[in-house]
């Protein structure tokens, strides 16, 4: 009979502490996580999301417009939706903007016509009308005073157009005042807008800038780009474009107008639109959900880190608010936070 | 390191330990020369792709690859007092250099405390460490959809094995072993910790040579599943299910001092189950590994072994095109010469 005898008990507590020594770490790797916060399922796909302090207003594909309430972000609460019979239209909702110090809500049909609805009377969500152009692939509104607006639309047919209104306290309504047409280089599918810069995307033409001189709109230069410009987002400091199969462009633009630097990311990924938080930026890549990338800390440095691809479903848009991702896709809409 | 050092003074009270030590040591320098037909264990629809896109090859030029091994082992034993009784510390440091695969350059070793109490008798605790071994370039999916990476892995093994005669020249050995593979980046979301316990049984038929059947389960834990981003969706744990039935006839065949043959069969089961990804899901592969070796003594101290080895992956799944896609064939052939030394100044 074999016994367990002191030089089997010495091995034995010299291989309990060479095992407790002898493992290894993993390698971590530089990638964010996204904490999912909330789901929400909006019936339709959700293509666009418009965040106003704890309003969330949904463009919801082919199930409308619908309002959310997040004062409780866990748990985002239907406030009211508005069907595509009732809105007066037959195709999906793809954009929704809301200019909260006139409480008027705009939204899309898609590559038709902006929807104006007014949100001033309590509880009462009023369809004013379809406006502008139709083939309008994305719009932007810009509040003048409580009584006008104007809003500028990437007009595939027509270049840059712009719709201006006022409201006559007469007879209660929004009239339609004065609008022109400024040609663009190509056309037009995705449009955005900061101080007196008005940029639109061409698809394969890149962008093209122009500068509004007190109503006066000229344009200021044209600039090519790899892919399909698709979507642009003007920051002050830089400008992002989403250019579809050729993924993103980072661009720094000097006061004599012309670009200074220019970073394309994300070349292999398929990019419709660019969110940016601080150094954060979020991608939305279609199938491949939202990629997450960050902008260099150290001023100098031109590598724009990855921090991953997170496959949350086909994305169309994504925006940031508060610190939280919200995320508009097929799957509904997705609120995240990015854990560095 | 001090309270190793102490420990291993510590079992040898009773003696002075000084003593102990002034045993020899026996130093094996060793040189393989090999080839390898598919170094990166490509399938025949992935060596048609590599013709049009010779990114998979991650720079090799070739399929096949030369490699040279070094090794350099050591083995120290020291007898207790009771004649039966022995320690005995093992090292050994490889290596490895592949022709025409620079990426596949690594080095290994492992170390070894034995300790026996007569014939097949014994304890043993050793440490393996594999650094850094490539596979071959993999798209990384947490940022990238097409872009490859170098994708490798380190090993870390510790196994606690015992071996007890059950009969005379007919012995059994078991072990427990826990690796620690962790993937170096950007491949992390591969990383497993894996259980392997092992059961073997061998006899030796005197005036023959040796047999044995040894029997494999084991668990691997993907530790990373869902820790980084869109890779680690999927769950790469797995469980797997080896035998391995090695023969060895010692009594000379020709030229040869000594020949073998072996066979080992390795079932692995994924976990996966997604259904968005038919590549993974449900799939499981069989592997087979049959090795011939002979060796011949060219004197007291040096040796010469030669090995040839067929290896079969079978991947199955439900889809075709996965089983096509991951089902690959390697032929393996080496030869070993081997120089044992004794240092002994006492």
């Amino acid at each position: 009979m074999t016994v367990i005898n002191t030089s089997m008990k010495q091995l034995i507590l010299l291989s309990i502490i060479a095992s407790i020594f002898g493992c290894i770490e993993p390698y971590s790797e530089d990638i964010w996580t996204l904490n999912k916060i909330a789901h929400v399922e909006t019936e339709g796909y959700c293509r666009d999301v418009y965040i106003s302090g704890d309003s969330v207003f949904v463009a919801a594909g082919q199930a409308g417009i619908q309002l959310w309430d997040i004062s409780t972000i866990t748990a985002p609460t239907l406030v009211w939706k508005k069907s595509l019979s009732e809105l007066g239209v037959s195709k999906e909702i793809s954009q929704v903007e809301y200019e909260p110090s006139i409480k008027q809500l705009f939204a899309l049909e898609s590559n038709e016509r902006p929807i104006h609805l007014d949100l001033s009377k309590g509880d009462t969500v009023s369809v004013v009308g379809q406006f502008s152009s139709e083939k309008t692939k994305e719009f932007r509104v810009i509040t003048n005073n409580v009584n006008s607006f104007t809003c500028y639309a990437a007009d595939f047919d027509d270049g840059l157009k712009t719709s201006t209104f006022e409201f006559d306290s007469s007879f209660g309504l929004w009239f339609n005042t004065s609008g022109e047409e400024i040609a663009s280089v190509g056309n037009p599918n995705g449009i955005d807008i900061l101080g007196d810069e008005i940029v639109l995307t061409l698809d394969q033409l890149g962008i093209e800038v122009f500068r509004n001189d007190n109503g006066i709109i000229t344009q200021n230069y044209h600039y090519d780009l790899d892919g399909n410009a698709r979507a642009v987002l003007l920051q002050g400091w830089a400008t992002f474009v989403a250019c579809e199969e050729a993924g993103a462009y980072f661009l720094q633009i000097d006061p004599s107008a012309e670009f200074q630097y220019k970073a394309q990311f994300a070349k292999d990924l398929f990019v419709t639109h660019v969110a940016v938080n601080g150094s954060q930026i979020a991608l939305s890549c279609a199938s491949n959900g939202v990629a997450l990338y960050q902008l260099p800390s150290v001023e100098g440095n031109s590598i724009i880190a990855e921090r991953g691809i997170h496959d949350i479903g086909y994305v169309y848009h994504s925006e940031f608010s508060d610190g939280y991702l919200f995320a508009a896709s097929r799957e509904g809409l997705q609120i995240f936070e990015i854990e560095e | 390191m001090k309270l190793l050092f102490i420990l291993l003074t510590s079992f040898l009270i009773g003696q002075s330990w000084t003593d102990y030590l002034r045993s020899p040591i026996k130093w094996t320098v060793g040189l393989t020369n090999g080839y390898d037909n598919n170094v990166l264990r490509l399938s025949a629809i992935e060596q048609k792709d590599a013709a049009l896109d010779e990114s998979i090859l991650g720079g090799a030029d070739t399929f096949d690859s030369h490699y040279a091994r070094f090794s350099l082992s050591g083995l120290k034993t020291i007898q207790l007092n009771d004649r039966n009784k022995q320690f005995r510390f093992y090292g050994k440091g490889n290596i490895s250099n592949y022709s025409q695969n620079e990426n596949r350059r690594h080095w290994s070793g492992n170390l070894k405390a034995i300790y026996r109490w007569g014939s097949y008798r014994k304890l043993e605790y050793s440490l393996r460490h594999l650094d850094s071994y490539y596979i071959r370039h993999y798209v990384d999916r947490d940022i990238s959809a097409d872009e490859l990476a170098s994708c490798r892995f380190t090993d870390r093994e510790q196994r606690f094995l015992a071996s007890y005669p059950l009969k005379r020249r007919l012995w059994a050995t078991g072990y427990v072993s826990y690796t620690q593979r962790y993937f170096d980046n950007p491949f992390t979301e591969f990383d497993l910790d894996i259980v392997t316990t092992s059961l073997k049984v061998s006899k030796k038929i005197h005036g023959f040579g040796t047999i044995a059947i040894e029997g494999k389960y084991g668990v691997a834990d993907n530790i990373t599943f869902g820790k980084t981003a869109k890779a680690s969706d999927l769950d790469r744990s797995y469980e797997h299910v080896e035998w391995y039935i090695p023969f060895s006839y010692s009594q000379g065949l020709g030229v040869l001092d000594e020949v073998g043959i072996s066979l080992r069969r390795d079932v692995r089961q994924y976990k996966a189950e997604e259904l968005n990804d038919p590549l993974h899901s449900g799939r499981s592969h069989e592997e087979i590994k049959l090795d011939i070796w002979g060796e011949i003594e060219l004197g007291d101290n040096l040796t010469i072994n030669g090995t040839v080895r067929y290896r079969k992956r079978t991947t199955n799944s439900q889809f075709d095109w996965v089983s096509e896609l991951k089902t690959f064939n390697q032929v393996q052939a080496w030869v070993t010469l081997e120089w044992d030394m004794i240092y002994d100044r006492y």
